[in-house]
């Protein structure tokens, strides 16, 4: 039986990564929240196979990235933007007014262009470059082979670069 | 790290061929030098600036499962299934007893009693005799009726066995 230390201390400390994934993939802060709420319970529900998770942050994301893919496939998504979440985390207290807006023009900028990547592509590129995860765990989330998640972030990132390129090219920043 | 060094990492970046360890390191060269930097360089600035806000993103929002509700999925403990499994074991035996009450009580059943299966038809031993005369002569008239019928379809027998020799 799993004792609720154990689910506070292995599963609850996750929990901030988890949402921040959700939040990638779904698009807002309520759904995210929904999601990783849902996640838990799932864990909890599964608790018998708890003790053959060899790596249990590879096995939470990859709960949230099926019940969002789920969630998403059920059209079930709210329509609200992401930045709510974003807008309060700004840490640049050295600059001024205009710097900070600026700034944060420029982080949603980038937000949008990864919005715009293909689901696997955005995964990857969050999982890696965000939550900076192993090519391995990376595998055990995203259910792919060593190769797959190989190229699918060489693909990712060239893409990623040539919407960046693009983007300043056409002076959209 | 110079220019030229951070160049080949961030060549080797795009390539997808970096360590977490210079993917680290580029994310720290950015934050490092507020300075304007050459062009290429200047352009995935806000990138890795990015991805270091958003790996800071926090939520505080998200509530434990309810105790209650954590508790539905909770194993019962030994003594409990211990307790579960004798009431099962009253109950079976309880309902064994009650079965064989019902099954042997001589009111339920439905045999009659030993006096009603005694009872005479005849009163008189000589129609008895009649009685039962009669009754096996009538067996005796009807036991061998539709014997030569049967002898007939016998033939039939006969000419599939020859059929099947012949084959």
């Amino acid at each position: 039986m799993m004792q609720p230390w154990i689910f506070e201390q292995q599963v609850v400390p996750k929990r901030d990564k988890m949402f921040r994934f959700a939040l990638r993939l779904m698009g807002n802060p309520e759904d995210a929240r929904d999601i990783v709420q849902d996640a838990f319970l799932k864990i909890w529900n599964q608790q018998k196979q708890l003790y053959e998770v060899e790596n249990m942050e590879a096995w939470c994301m990859r709960i949230v990235k099926n019940l969002c893919l789920d969630s998403l496939k059920a059209g079930k998504v709210r329509k609200e933007a992401i930045k709510s979440v974003q807008m309060n985390q700004s840490d640049d207290y050295t600059a001024n007014p205009y710097q900070q807006a600026e700034k944060e023009d420029n982080m949603n900028r980038i937000r949008r262009l990864i919005d715009e990547l293909p689901e696997k592509f955005r995964m990857i590129i969050h999982l890696r470059d965000i939550e900076e995860f192993s090519y391995k765990e990376i595998m055990e989330m995203m259910e792919l082979s060593l190769d797959e998640v190989k190229v699918n972030l060489f693909r990712a990132r060239k893409m990623l670069k040539d919407k960046l390129i693009k983007n300043h090219e056409y002076g959209l920043s | 790290m110079d220019y030229r060094e951070i160049r080949e990492v961030m060549n080797k970046y795009w390539r997808g061929e970096s360590t977490l360890e210079e993917e680290r390191q580029l994310k720290n060269f950015f934050h490092g030098h507020p300075e304007v930097l050459p062009p290429e360089l200047e352009q995935v600035r806000d990138l890795f600036g990015f991805f270091e806000k958003e790996s800071l993103v926090a939520t505080d929002a998200i509530s434990l499962p309810e105790k209650g509700r954590l508790k539905i999925k909770k194993p019962l403990a030994h003594r409990e299934r211990y307790l579960l499994k004798s009431y099962w074991e009253y109950a079976a035996i309880f309902l064994f007893l009650l079965a064989s009450v019902l099954l042997f009580n001589p009111k339920n059943r439905n045999e009659k009693p030993a006096a009603a299966m005694i009872t005479d038809t005849y009163q008189n031993p000589q129609q008895a005799f009649d009685a039962t005369q009669k009754a096996l002569a009538l067996l005796a008239a009807n036991l061998n009726k539709g014997k030569d019928e049967m002898q007939k379809l016998a033939v039939f027998n006969q000419a599939e066995e020859v059929v099947r020799n012949g084959k």
